[in-house]
């Protein structure tokens, strides 16, 4: 979510580069075809017709998960058009694939895409190499690397205009950069870490919405549309996931169609997202404070692979 | 029954049951003028939503209490085990700013009472002033006559440790400017807590960053123009500084409040859990991390109005905050003001207005 909330600001409040920006859109679907909608992590429309559709991905070990990149990523390079600035879509051309990958498994990734690519036999023909960022998070910034050898990689589509492609050095981020585009922007495309959602609702969408209420009662959907009108974006299906993390927890009960969720102050059970975790793992039962945990030692993403309450290769970026 | 109030209070009870205009400023320099003993007025500078202070303020082991109000000048007339006493209201001219007032000094039992019952009184807000304004208050009496300081305490902003210096009466020494001292304290790299300043020939003042001061003596007028005056012009600025900060679906870009630290203090994941620890030691707050590398960012949500906040250390001089869809201005100055109360914070102001960033700035 990082990732794209700091492409979202290089190309929106940068000096050099929103004034080539029509549109920069945050996980867009676009529909291919009645059964076929493609769902990039972002994209980007530019106003000499350009585009970018930008996919960050972690790369597992197996094969099938580099068949699953390459089969995205040739779709995307085929795409026609873009999402523009009125809620419709504009054609695009040339479009640009841009495959963020970490750094640490970079090598490797990119090995096995392009092996693919060059071999004549198989199925990956995207219209254009696709253009390979690395990127790390290191204490004080991230940095963005385009893939150096470009006789592997793809470059970005030359232009006239001034492009990110021009900036062909390491990328220093600070979070200082893009903190008020993540506080915006708390969602993204992937599955929700359904724990991540539930603390959501429980600190900041419920208590926005339903104020000091001690019960409201909501389908799924309600909760969604609140959260996107919020934030912006959510999936149901996760909404759905997180509201059984808080009927695990005790504090929804499933009252079909809706859920039932009574507030209650979890201040005294440590941090939030470690109260819910506790009074799942406990069932209904008044857990005590962790122990270890003194404040702020483990962080949501610490928390998730501990409690097993997620598949942690749901983890996106 | 025999009033046992003191002459002071005695004499702004009567004028208040009166009807009659209650001027502070001529009662006690009068006082003063009459030989009377010198007396000593604690004050501290509020801000509400707009709801008169003692509508709202619950004091507690009292045995009676009766409200009388005439102007601008709102008496509470309390009885504890040490006998009667009145606690003002002083409405000022900037809207829903008070400034809470008690003779005595600011050690007394009662105005300690004082001022817990504003502490838990959760429609109140106190005011942490930004330091330039304890450094205004010291320029501006200077007008009056030569400022010096008697006693100083700032807290050391890298390491939480305490500087107290006291500047006693000795023949051939004269005491540091306001001016001097504040700049040797920020050599120090730390932020002044309390400034207690006698002005010569003209009035002894005890100043605090949670906007309070304490009277010491000489002329209330000056007290009154000079300090009360900038507390309250402070205040006013922090109460509209919080108000109406919720977040507003389809507003463009997400405004947060800074609280500025003057000193690079949250370097790692230590220094950034103790700000962890200050937050949720705070009453009636819940609060969930998030991240902590390379940055930490939490919410925080107000469980009694359902306020919350996204919290987010990215510069080692800085604390962002970020309120929610639901923010009240007292849940806002309460995290914000704490935050900058615990770190010795220079300001809490809105978030710089910065030129885009060249993307050549990024190699």
């Amino acid at each position: 979510m990082d990732i794209v909330s700091i492409y979202q600001w290089l190309f929106t409040e940068t000096k050099e580069l929103p004034s080539t920006v029509a549109h920069f859109e945050r996980y867009p679907r676009i529909p291919v075809s009645d059964e076929v909608t493609l769902t990039p992590d972002f994209t980007v429309l530019f106003h000499d017709g350009r585009g970018i559709a930008g996919e960050i991905a972690n790369t597992a070990r197996h094969e099938g998960s580099i068949e699953s990149l390459c089969s995205q990523l040739q779709k995307y390079s085929r795409l026609t058009e873009l999402p523009n600035a009125g809620g419709g879509m504009s054609p695009v051309d040339p479009i640009d694939v841009l495959w963020l990958t970490p750094m640490e498994t970079a090598t490797a990734a990119v090995r096995r895409v392009f092996e693919r690519f060059d071999d004549p036999t198989h199925d990956y023909k995207p219209l254009r190499r696709p253009v390979v960022v690395q990127f790390s998070s290191n204490p004080d910034n991230y940095v963005l690397q385009f893939w150096p050898d470009k006789s592997v990689t793809g470059a970005l589509a030359p232009t006239d205009v001034f492009s990110y492609a021009d900036f062909d050095e390491d990328m220093k981020v600070p979070p200082d950069k893009f903190k008020h585009v993540k506080v915006k922007y708390a969602f993204m495309n992937d599955p929700v870490k359904p724990l991540y959602l539930a603390t959501r609702l429980w600190t900041s969408i419920f208590p926005s919405q339903f104020g000091t209420s001690e019960e409201f009662v909501a389908t799924t959907q309600e909760i969604a549309e609140v959260v996107k009108a919020q934030y912006g974006h959510v999936r149901t299906a996760d909404v759905e996931a997180a509201m059984g993390i808080l009927r695990a927890a005790g504090l929804a009960t499933d009252a079909k169609p809706r859920w039932r969720v009574r507030r209650r102050k979890l201040r005294h059970l440590g941090e939030v997202h470690e109260a819910i975790a506790g009074l799942v793992d406990r069932g209904t039962s008044e857990p005590r404070r962790r122990k270890g945990s003194s404040q702020g030692e483990l962080a949501l993403f610490d928390l998730d692979s501990e409690s097993g309450l997620i598949d942690p290769s749901a983890v996106a970026d | 029954m025999a009033t046992t109030l003191a002459p002071l209070d005695a004499a702004i009870w009567t004028r208040i049951q009166s009807g009659q205009s209650v001027d502070l400023a001529r009662m006690l320099d009068g006082f003063n003028e009459a030989g009377e003993p010198r007396v000593q007025v604690a004050v501290e500078t509020v801000f509400t939503d707009g709801s008169h202070p003692f509508d709202v303020l619950r004091p507690t082991g009292m045995w009676s209490d009766e409200r009388s109000q005439s102007g601008e000048v709102e008496a509470l007339r309390l009885t504890d085990d040490d006998g009667e006493w009145l606690l003002l209201a002083i409405a000022t001219q900037s809207d829903g700013v008070f400034h809470l007032a008690a003779a005595g000094p600011r050690t007394a039992s009662r105005w300690q009472r004082v001022e817990r019952w504003i502490g838990r009184t959760r429609d109140i807000s106190k005011c942490f002033i930004n330091h330039k304004d304890l450094a205004g208050i010291g320029d501006e009496l200077a007008a009056y006559g030569r400022v010096e300081v008697v006693k100083v305490a700032a807290r050391v902003a890298r390491d939480g440790s305490s500087i107290n210096r006291g500047f006693p009466v000795r023949d051939g020494f004269e005491r540091p400017s306001h001016t001097d001292e504040i700049h040797e304290i920020e050599q120090l790299g730390a932020s002044i807590r309390t400034l207690t300043l006698h002005v010569v020939d003209s009035v002894d003042v005890h100043l605090r960053r949670i906007a309070g001061a304490t009277f010491n003596g000489g002329s209330f007028r000056v007290f009154r123009d000079v300090v009360l005056r900038r507390l309250e012009d402070a205040a006013a600025v922090r109460r509209q500084l919080v108000s109406d900060r919720a977040r507003l679906p389809g507003s463009e870009r997400v405004e947060s409040l800074t609280v500025s630290l003057g000193a690079s203090i949250l370097e790692d994941a230590d220094d950034t859990g103790d700000l962890l620890a200050v937050v949720g030691a705070m009453p009636d707050f819940s609060m969930a991390v998030f991240h902590r590398n390379p940055y930490l960012h939490f919410a925080v949500t107000d469980e009694v109005d359902g306020s919350n906040f996204d919290v987010m250390v990215t510069r080692a001089d800085a604390v962002d905050i970020f309120p929610g869809y639901r923010a009240s201005a007292a849940s806002l100055a309460r995290v914000s003001q704490r935050i900058g109360e615990a770190f010795g914070a220079l300001t809490i102001a809105n978030a710089r207005l910065e030129e885009p960033t060249s993307i050549f700035e990024l190699r």
